[in-house]
């Protein structure tokens, strides 16, 4: 595989995976299956196929905002960043945002390919250390998710009993939410719901029904439509505000792409707290930082030559295909990333463009309706009936923190709380608490 | 479009007699029907309250119906029926351990390989075999009920599959690894050895004679044979690493010459059949090694050399051979208590002769009415004059100058 040839494959990825992501609510993880199944008939060698999913992989990361920020179909990662950008979207800041996410990701691929050449030193190591320990550090962070909910606002009411209601609603919604949410994952990892030969998308209904179906719902209900936007010459940040954003993203995408379990959201989050954020702005560039190196981080780690890491969906799907070995395929990815970016994000600014030019036209009613549907075929194509079930039921339990103002954080323990029970060996027993098993 | 934390209490429109204020932005808009700073609409509103009930109901009620719904049989599969699809899917497949189990005591997991029992081939990854890893804490439940397969083991197994380029799946659980073994039948050496593909992945018991035998460590290779059967070919034994490292068991001590009964697997290495036994418990000592009077192989040597039966005998040495006129030092004459009148050959290898005795044993091997505990296998030397028979020690460790050292080949 010469530089050239990779290089080209990683562009033409770009370009299929932003078309394919500018869609609301697609994941690349549901697409990709359907290249690695016709590469062989269009010709596409497995050690090419690899760098046009890594193409697709740079194309979804900075692409994928634009469903979040015009059309408010968030998925597991960029659910945290709804509320603000929505914001800016009802202030016709829309453009503005997707600049923002942007720069984020450029950021982030910068900080990504300067540290490749240690990763071959430090992340082997590193993994070593820490693999025997990550149950407890999944762990940490679901303590992490459930309490820092405090301090909360006291409640107000002319009885103890209506002021005990109103400031634990919040609260008791929240730790709902959490625990329907976790009980809802260990069903759907550990019991036999999905059709067999569905498994690789067995959480892919829950994830729509909890961040992106409860979203769209609730458009429908509040029956507005987005108001004329502007274009943006400049953004709403200083340089400080890009750097601090993008570090603290980098930071929270990387221990989200190393630890599995997590997503890039949930990594920026703690990056966000560690370093002290507090602009909206930045919060933005990191969540465009954290959800680059996430997703391109965890795929490009199979990548590291000599060591098998094999990362997040999309790289245990190609895994099936080829893992590369060289050096050469190595740094050619590396160039691969530092070109996609660019290209990523110019495609990005264009798209933009055009979607702040007429979303004020559209209807957000008729919008949501389509989007609904578009993720319920793709749900039931991918999963069948069984799919749509689990998908109404994640639905419901994602509106209840939007319902009752709790965090919508709490939803991720349907993937955090049985892989927390299953690294440490603890499935088992939760299984016979539950009465599943003798 | 706005998603906003709601309290009920802003759910309703303000009214005070004069114009409304918007439930969703909060601004004053008289008597418009649609807000016209954010576009909502007053008039037609869903109640949250009715959507907070509904969306209770159907989480609470959908987690408790998932929980019922998703505790059923996992599906049955073939190894040919795996796809990339399948990845993370929780299975069911029956058929034959191909390896027996291994246990990393660093990591605690246990580790075998499997067909399916129709022994169907994936295509699209190139194989007939999966690989079965079982993790603590499940694998320290497993090795303490003695719950491992070996090799030709009928096993069924759930767990989830994990597709990349190679096909594994995960136990999760003790009870999902279920071990299938029959009754043992009854076998002779020669009833086995004349249809043996007939006997694989099945449960034996089999009775006969080490005649080889090699301690590599992490497993035991041996060979068994039957010095009344017709044939003379040779059964392997390989008793794994799970059983040697005493986690199925102590293994009882034994060598060459021992007569043992072993009940365990037939499965095929190399186109050769083999045994494997279950655990430490199946294999029994018949007949430990044990001293021959010299008479008796004396009376018996035709079976003996035939059979080429190790034999442990306690001799004084009377002479040496002589060829030309000079003493042979390594063949060397011997007789017992039981055989006044004759003696027995006793031949040391040449290698064993130069190489692996020092010269303190050849002294005294040299030396005229010392006693000495051999270990040997008898068996016929052909020369020109015709076949002899003799006792064939073929390693030092056979040469009693330390009792420790006469077992285990």
């Amino acid at each position: 595989m010469d530089v050239l040839t990779g290089i080209g494959f990683v562009l033409f990825g770009v370009l299929v995976g932003a078309l394919v992501s500018a869609l609301p609510s697609v994941h690349i993880y549901n697409i990709a299956p359907i290249f690695i199944l016709m590469a062989p008939i269009w010709g596409i060698p497995s050690d090419a196929l690899i760098f046009f999913l890594l193409g697709n992989v740079i194309g979804f990361a900075v692409i994928n905002s634009i469903s979040t920020i015009y059309f408010s179909a968030p998925d597991d990662t960029t659910f945290v960043v709804l509320m603000p950008t929505q914001t800016m979207l009802i202030n016709g800041r829309a453009f503005e945002a997707a600049l923002l996410m942007g720069a984020g990701s450029l950021v982030g691929a910068l900080f990504l390919i300067a540290i490749s050449p240690f990763l071959l030193i430090i992340l082997p190591s590193f993994l070593d250390v820490i693999t025997f320990h990550l149950h407890w550090i999944l762990a940490f962070f679901l303590f992490y998710i459930l309490f820092s909910e405090f301090p909360k606002d006291i409640g107000t009411g002319k009885s103890p009993w209506q002021r005990f209601k109103a400031g634990w609603r919040n609260l008791a919604a929240g730790y709902l939410t959490f625990t329907l949410s976790a009980l809802f994952g260990f069903f759907i990892m550990n019991g036999n719901l999905m059709p067999v030969d569905a498994a690789y998308f067995g959480m892919l209904p829950a994830f729509i029904g909890l961040f992106a179906i409860s979203s769209l719902i609730m458009n429908i209900l509040s029956r507005t439509r987005a108001p004329p936007q502007k274009i943006q010459k400049s953004v709403d940040a200083t340089k400080l505000d890009i750097v601090k954003g993008g570090v603290a993203g980098f930071s929270g995408g990387l221990f989200a792409a190393i630890i599995p379990a997590l997503t890039g959201g949930m990594g920026s989050i703690i990056a966000g707290q560690a370093t002290g954020q507090r602009e909206e702005a930045q919060f933005i560039v990191s969540i465009g930082a954290s959800r680059f190196v996430y997703y391109v981080g965890a795929f490009f780690l199979m990548f590291l030559p000599g060591f098998r890491v094999v990362r997040g969906g999309l790289a245990n799907l190609a895994a099936t295909v080829y893992i590369p070995q060289r050096y050469t395929e190595f740094y050619i990815a590396v160039g691969g990333i530092a070109l996609g970016s660019v290209l990523a994000f110019g495609i990005l600014l264009v798209f933009a463009f055009v979607l702040s030019r007429y979303i004020h036209l559209v209807s957000y009613d008729y919008l949501s309706i389509a989007i609904i549907v578009l993720l319920s075929i793709i749900v039931y194509w991918t999963t069948g009936p069984i799919g749509l079930l689990v998908m109404v039921i994640g639905t419901a339990i994602g509106l209840i923190p939007l319902i009752f103002g709790s965090r919508r954080l709490h939803c991720m323990a349907v993937i955090l709380f049985p892989l927390i029970l299953n690294m440490a060996g603890l499935s088992d027993d939760f299984a016979r608490l539950i009465g599943w098993r003798a | 479009m706005v998603i906003l934390s709601f309290n009920f209490q802003q759910n309703q429109t303000q009214n005070n007699g004069t114009g409304r204020y918007c439930p969703s932005c909060g601004r004053y808009i008289g008597h418009y029907d649609i807000c016209p700073y954010c576009g909502a609409r007053v008039k037609t509103r869903v109640s949250l309250k009715a959507l907070a009930i509904l969306a209770l109901i159907i989480a609470v009620s959908g987690t408790v119906a998932l929980y019922y719904a998703a505790n059923v049989e996992p599906p049955k599969i073939n190894i040919e029926d795996i796809t990339p699809e399948m990845n993370y899917a929780r299975v069911r497949i029956t058929g034959y351990a191909v390896s027996s189990a291994s246990y990393d005591e660093a990591t605690g997991r246990i580790y075998f390989r499997m067909v399916d029992e129709e022994m169907t081939y994936n295509e699209e990854f190139g194989t007939n075999v999966i690989s079965v890893y079982i993790y603590h804490p499940t694998s320290r439940d497993l090795l303490e009920e003695g719950k491992i397969p070996v090799t030709g083991d009928k096993v069924e197994v759930v767990g989830t599959l994990k597709v990349r380029d190679y096909i594994s799946l995960t136990i999760n659980y003790p009870e999902d690894l279920v071990i299938k073994r029959e009754k043992p039948v009854d076998v002779t050496l020669d009833d086995l050895m004349a249809d043996w593909e007939s006997y694989l992945g099945k449960s034996v018991r089999i009775t006969g004679w080490i005649t080889r035998y090699s301690d590599k460590g992490t497993m035991l290779l041996a060979g068994i044979r039957d010095y009344y059967a017709e044939t003379s070919e040779e059964l392997s034994l390989y008793i794994p690493g799970i059983i040697v490292g005493g986690w199925l068991g102590e293994l009882e001590k034994m060598g060459l010459g021992y007569k043992v009964e072993i009940v365990g697997n037939i499965w095929e290495y190399r186109g050769e059949p083999e045994l494997i036994p279950w655990n430490a418990t199946s294999i029994s000592i018949v007949e430990p090694l044990k001293i021959t009077p010299l008479s008796e192989i004396w009376a018996n040597q035709e079976f003996y050399g035939n059979n080429n039966v190790y034999v442990l005998v306690n001799a004084t040495i009377l002479g040496h051979y002589k060829s030309g006129g000079t003493e042979v030092p390594n063949i060397i004459y011997i007789n017992d208590e039981s055989l006044q009148d004759y003696s027995l050959t006793l031949y040391i290898t040449s290698y064993v002769w130069y190489y692996e005795l020092n010269d303190t044993q050849r002294e005294f091997l040299n030396t005229i009415n010392e006693w000495i505990l051999v270990f040997g296998q008898c068996t016929y030397y052909y020369s020109d004059t015709g076949k002899e028979f003799e006792i064939k020690v073929s390693s030092s460790t056979w040469l009693y100058f330390n009792v420790s050292s006469m077992v285990g080949g």
